[in-house]
């Protein structure tokens, strides 16, 4: 029951580059998924071209790790400060900051502005689930809470970016989940 | 035997680990806000002390008495900072049937007084720094004082006999400034001490920091260390520590040694204390202070000798003989660098940074020590020190002990409150550092002509991994993506693991 990153959506969507200012230069940069392996992302700027391996660790932190010209493996601490456009990236101890300017999305044949697509609900913190507020089938709005986490002796609410209908609950209540576990996936 | 353990942070928990592996129990004090520090929960035994200003609890002779009595502890270790070197919390617990791990009351109030403790060296045949032996009479005349200052050698300092903190402290150049500076350091002494006491002493510049330390035990056996380089200094606070100091002579060290030891046995000195030094570019030291605690950066000495100084401490209150070879303590065995990790913002003028510590990877592998007293989820009170950590590496060299720090420092990740890691990141590329060619003014002077800009900046040699890592951010959080590694999937795992199982 793993959730599809075969990632073969892509075809659905387009990405305009994004621009990245590091250090006062400016990056555009394309990301896109390679159809035919999962996981794998094609990143590239000006003359670069790289393919990455990239897992999260957990919502703020990024393992990195080339494929073919470059072997580099990059742990990375991605923190934004509210907003998106705002990045902290720390790599061995290094903090810079990189301004983001995203390229709008294109969606193509669903011009709504309802955002479709799929949607996990991941568990930003270890803990144990406390309470499960929607069952498989149920419709959901965008932002609405769906499950209930308990950790350090706090209960945090965790709800969904999308609307859609409730696909899969991979959890129950009860269960200790850790950083980065899919909970539940909704449509 | 029970130990109580009057302080807080990493030493409380510095000393519960060498009580545990003594086979003593700790008993753990504790302030409102310090509840779930990292000392409480180690503790074999807790007391709260009920209030959070340093006055109501780690300050508080009377309920830390009262904590001891209720435990049924036997000796109280005061750690460093609050009660360390009261001479009264000694003497209170003595009346209270406590052993106080330290020097004898008496002895901590003669090496506390600036003066006495100066003539206490002097009567040890230690050199002090040329000054004069008690305050300056009042009613000398002005030419009297021109000759004292002219016999003991300009430049010098104007010095507040109840000194501290800079305050009553006035350097002179030459004769012409004299006069002025000794009226305006006698009427600042007397406001901020109510006391306007003066004394000259030639000033010593540029000089490095450099201490001894030094156990002795009830029988008037005492042992010296090999040195600590202690001039990388911000403000008169320490910052780095190491041992051996790379301008320490051989014939140095052992001169450094005898007036320690000669110190501490002419004072009848007992337990862990450190001699302070200044030393001069031509390799000449004068006695600066002494310290009648265990020291903060005790462990690279821990570090170079194998010799544990709070197993020593406990046995000497405990009664037993000092059973050290003094030969090890001389001989180092490599290098080790300390850095002071405070809870501070170094970008903002070192303004400290409370607050709740959300993430905390502590560096570790070879030859690297982290004495914490934080974890995650801690919240650094607002009300003490900011020290969270002392980091410690040691390698066969100097320059070993250096690459190994800056590796630590890679690996050290802090969030939530500001640390004082990048800076250090930074230092430990300097090249003065590096060379070793250090004083006491020397980061005060680097940090005041350092260009204005992040300590952090500039300092990869890869920006393109910044540039992946917010590229790749960006997308995956557009398009809610997940991306744990594969292989690390539950779903996978479990798949594989059937397999594994099913090829037995």
């Amino acid at each position: 029951m793993a959730p599809d990153r075969t990632t073969g959506e892509s075809s659905m969507t387009a990405l305009k580059p994004i621009e990245i200012e590091v250090k006062g230069t400016l990056y555009s940069v394309t990301v896109e998924p390679i159809p035919t392996v999962a996981g794998r992302l094609r990143v590239a700027w000006d003359e670069n071209e790289y393919v990455i391996d990239a897992c999260r660790i957990d919502p703020q932190t990024l393992s990195l790790v080339g494929e073919g010209k470059t072997s580099d493996s990059i742990e990375a601490r991605v923190v934004d400060s509210g907003n998106r456009s705002d990045l902290n990236v720390t790599i061995d101890g290094v903090c810079l900051h990189a301004r983001v300017n995203q390229g709008s999305r294109i969606v193509s044949g669903d011009n709504d502005d309802t955002v479709t697509g799929q949607n996990e609900v991941i568990a930003p913190m270890p803990g144990r689930v406390a309470r499960l507020l929607v069952q498989v089938g149920d419709t959901v709005e965008a932002s609405q809470s769906v499950v209930v986490i308990e950790a350090m002796k706090m209960e945090n609410e965790l709800s969904t970016e999308r609307a859609g209908i409730v696909k899969r609950i991979l959890t129950s209540e009860g269960a200790s989940v850790d950083t980065g576990s899919v909970l539940l996936v909704v449509e | 035997m029970k130990v109580l353990i009057a302080n807080r942070g990493e030493i409380a928990v510095r000393i519960m680990r060498a009580c545990r592996e003594l086979g003593l129990s700790s008993v753990a004090v504790y302030s409102d806000s310090d509840r779930l520090a990292p000392h409480v929960r180690y503790a074999d035994q807790a007391v709260g002390l009920h209030a959070d200003s340093p006055d109501g609890t780690y300050l508080n002779i009377e309920k830390l008495i009262k904590a001891a009595n209720q435990t049924g502890a036997e000796m109280v270790h005061p750690g460093y900072g609050f009660l360390a070197e009261n001479a009264e919390f000694a003497i209170a617990c003595g009346y209270a049937g406590l052993r106080f791990v330290g020097p004898p009351p008496e002895v901590i109030a003669l090496m506390g007084g600036k003066t006495s403790a100066r003539l206490a060296a002097k009567e040890a045949g230690v050199p002090v720094v040329p000054g004069t032996e008690s305050s300056l009479d009042v009613s000398l005349a002005e030419d009297a004082v021109l000759e004292i200052a002219k016999n003991i050698g300009y430049p010098l300092f104007v010095k507040a006999v109840a000194g501290g903190g800079g305050k009553g402290m006035r350097l002179v150049n030459e004769s012409t400034e004299l006069i002025g500076a000794v009226q305006t350091a006698r009427s600042e002494a007397q406001g901020a001490f109510g006391d306007s006491a003066v004394y000259l002493e030639r000033s010593v510049s540029p000089a490095r920091h450099i201490e001894v330390q030094i156990m002795a035990d009830n029988n008037g056996r005492v042992v010296p260390f090999i040195e600590r380089e202690c001039s990388v200094q911000r403000r008169h606070q320490k910052v780095i520590e190491e041992t051996p100091s790379p301008a320490v002579s051989e014939k140095t060290r052992q001169g450094l040694a005898a007036a320690a030891r000669a110190l501490a046995e002419g004072v009848g000195y007992v337990n862990a204390g450190t001699v302070e030094f200044l030393l001069d570019d031509e390799e000449k030291f004068y006695f600066l202070e002494m310290n009648t605690r265990l020291q903060v950066e005790h462990p690279i000495t821990e570090m170079v000798t194998g010799i544990d100084l709070v197993h020593c401490q406990l046995r000497v209150a405990a009664g037993e003989a000092l059973n050290i070879d003094s030969e090890m303590a001389l001989k180092p065995q490599g290098h080790a660098i300390e850095c002071r990790i405070y809870a501070e913002d170094p970008e903002i003028g070192f303004i400290p940074s409370p607050g709740r510590i959300t993430r905390l990877v502590q560096p570790s592998g070879p030859g690297i020590r982290d004495d914490s007293g934080v974890d995650e989820g801690f919240t650094v009170p607002v009300f003490y020190d900011s020290m969270i950590s002392k980091l410690v590496a040691w390698a066969p060299d100097r320059s070993q002990a250096i690459e190994r720090m800056r590796r630590a420092l890679t690996e050290y990740q802090v969030e939530g409150v500001k640390t004082t890691l990048p800076f250090f990141r930074w230092m430990l590329r300097q090249p003065a550092f590096l060379e070793g060619n250090v004083d006491t003014e020397f980061l005060d002077k680097l940090l005041a002509d350092r260009q204005r800009g992040s300590f952090s900046m500039g300092t990869s040699e890869i920006d393109e991994h910044f540039v992946l890592a917010a590229a790749v951010h960006t997308f995956l959080t557009t398009e809610n993506r997940s991306y744990e590694s594969l292989s690390l999937q539950d779903s996978d795992i479990w798949r594989r693991t059937a397999r594994l199982e099913s090829l037995r």
